[in-house]
């Protein structure tokens, strides 16, 4: 008797070269443009000093609806950004928002990624994990730190200005980053 | 034929009435207005009402639009009021900006703050002049209060500054009356403190910390802030003291780029 096999084919759909690029200059047009609106904020809420992490916004957004090199990609383009609207040492910030993502991708499998709740926690455990790992970095090569004033006047703000920012910067990265 | 006999008996009937002498007409008419007198009262109390009911909602539908313009135009002159008084305030800010810089006998270029650092921990903002208006690295930076800090990063446009509360920052400080030096320090968010002060010199509090001029960067005799506190290092040593830095690094909008130290 002959045997049928109705398993369909592995179908590959290739993202042609040209689409590929075009998506990769607009994220990093859109990344870049994050930065620069995320400096320009301190100098606009002077009172607030507020300055939410838009960059890590638009990491999140990208490694939670798209994936894609397990989020370490992503996270580290955006820490490179990052790391070049700020004077601290080059590498850093790379390396802890890499991580970050990397960790936002893994914690976030078993959950619904474009649930908006589990996109606020995420942000959450994305900022609060990206701060500790770039000043566990910087405790080991930029020099020793003091966690509790590290934690009052970085980590704190960084957590509660970025999640704040949130429900604005992700539906916007979605609009700009969808197709 | 039956309605011409309706109408001539009627007009028969009128004849009849108005050949009536005066005071039988007169009579009927009293009678009648006598009868019908309060129920023309109540016609025309009613009457009334009405009238001034439909007067006082075209009043109220007048007063109505008239609270909405005013009501615009209160929000319009708030508008104004405020943006007045930012004239006011980056007027005043520019002048004093201005006085100080006739004091300072070296050339300069007002900047406005454009940025600030994207990580919080770092302590520097982003300034509107760079190469193309002289600004070259470790000018000086100043607002009319005092020190701000030293250019780092120059381009042809903008320039970053950092900021004396940088952890990273240094800058040779001398207290102003007894003229005990030291080196101030920066300390985040926090302000800055004046470190390596002779153990056995006086200080006290409230006095005033000024730029030394040795490290070449900064012009001497340019406030730096005020001591705050004094403490002794942990090995007895030397002296340290906390400073409330003059400058606002919070309300930073307007500063002064300094011709570097020759």
């Amino acid at each position: 008797m002959m045997r049928r096999d109705y398993r369909s084919p592995i179908q590959r759909f290739e993202i042609g070269r040209g689409k590929r690029l075009k998506k990769i200059l607009v994220l990093t047009v859109f990344l870049i443009v994050s930065a620069l609106v995320q400096s320009s904020l301190g100098a606009v809420f002077r009172s607030f000093n507020f300055r939410p992490d838009l960059v890590l916004l638009v990491c999140l957004w990208y490694c939670l609806r798209r994936g894609g090199w397990n989020g370490w990609g992503i996270g580290m383009a955006g820490g490179l950004v990052k790391d070049l609207f700020s004077l601290g040492p080059l590498g850093l910030g790379v390396v802890s928002l890499g991580g970050a993502c990397a960790l936002v991708r893994f914690l976030s499998r078993p959950f619904d990624r474009a649930n908006p709740a589990t996109m606020i926690v995420m942000t959450a455990v994305a900022a609060l994990s990206a701060s500790l790992f770039y000043f566990a970095l910087y405790d080991v090569f930029g020099g020793p730190i003091g966690w509790s004033e590290a934690w009052r006047s970085a980590i704190r703000p960084h957590l509660w200005q970025t999640v704040v920012a949130a429900p604005v910067w992700l539906p916007l990265s979605s609009r700009v980053l969808r197709n | 034929m039956r309605r011409m006999v309706v109408v001539g008996m009627v007009v028969l009937l009128l004849v009849l009435v108005f050949s009536l002498p005066f005071k039988y007409t007169s009579a009927v008419r009293t009678t009648i207005f006598r009868a019908l007198g309060p129920a023309q009262s109540v016609v025309e109390t009613m009457a009334r009402n009405l009238g001034a009911v439909a007067e006082g909602y075209g009043r109220l539908i007048a007063a109505a639009e008239r609270e909405r313009e005013l009501a615009e135009r209160v929000i319009e002159l708030e508008r104004e009021v405020v943006r007045l008084r930012e004239f006011e305030r980056e007027t005043e800010e520019l002048r004093s900006l201005l006085d100080f810089r006739r004091q300072v006998p070296v050339p300069s270029v007002a900047a406005r703050v454009i940025g600030r650092d994207v990580q919080h921990w770092y302590q520097s903002i982003v300034i509107d002049r760079g190469a193309a208006h002289g600004v070259t690295a470790d000018s000086p930076v100043v607002s009319a209060r005092g020190v701000v800090g030293r250019v780092v990063e120059v381009s042809s446009s903008t320039s970053r500054v950092l900021l004396i509360v940088d952890p990273d920052s240094r800058v040779g400080g001398v207290i102003q009356a007894s003229r005990l030096g030291g080196i101030v320090e920066g300390l985040g968010r926090g302000g800055c403190r004046i470190t390596y002060l002779p153990r056995r010199g006086e200080i006290n509090l409230g006095e005033e910390v000024v730029t030394s001029g040795l490290g070449r960067i900064y012009p001497p005799g340019l406030l730096i802030g005020t001591i705050t506190s004094v403490y002794l290092d942990e090995h007895g040593l030397y002296q340290y003291a906390d400073l409330e830095p003059a400058a606002d690094f919070d309300r930073l909008e307007h500063v002064i780029v300094l011709a570097p130290v020759e």
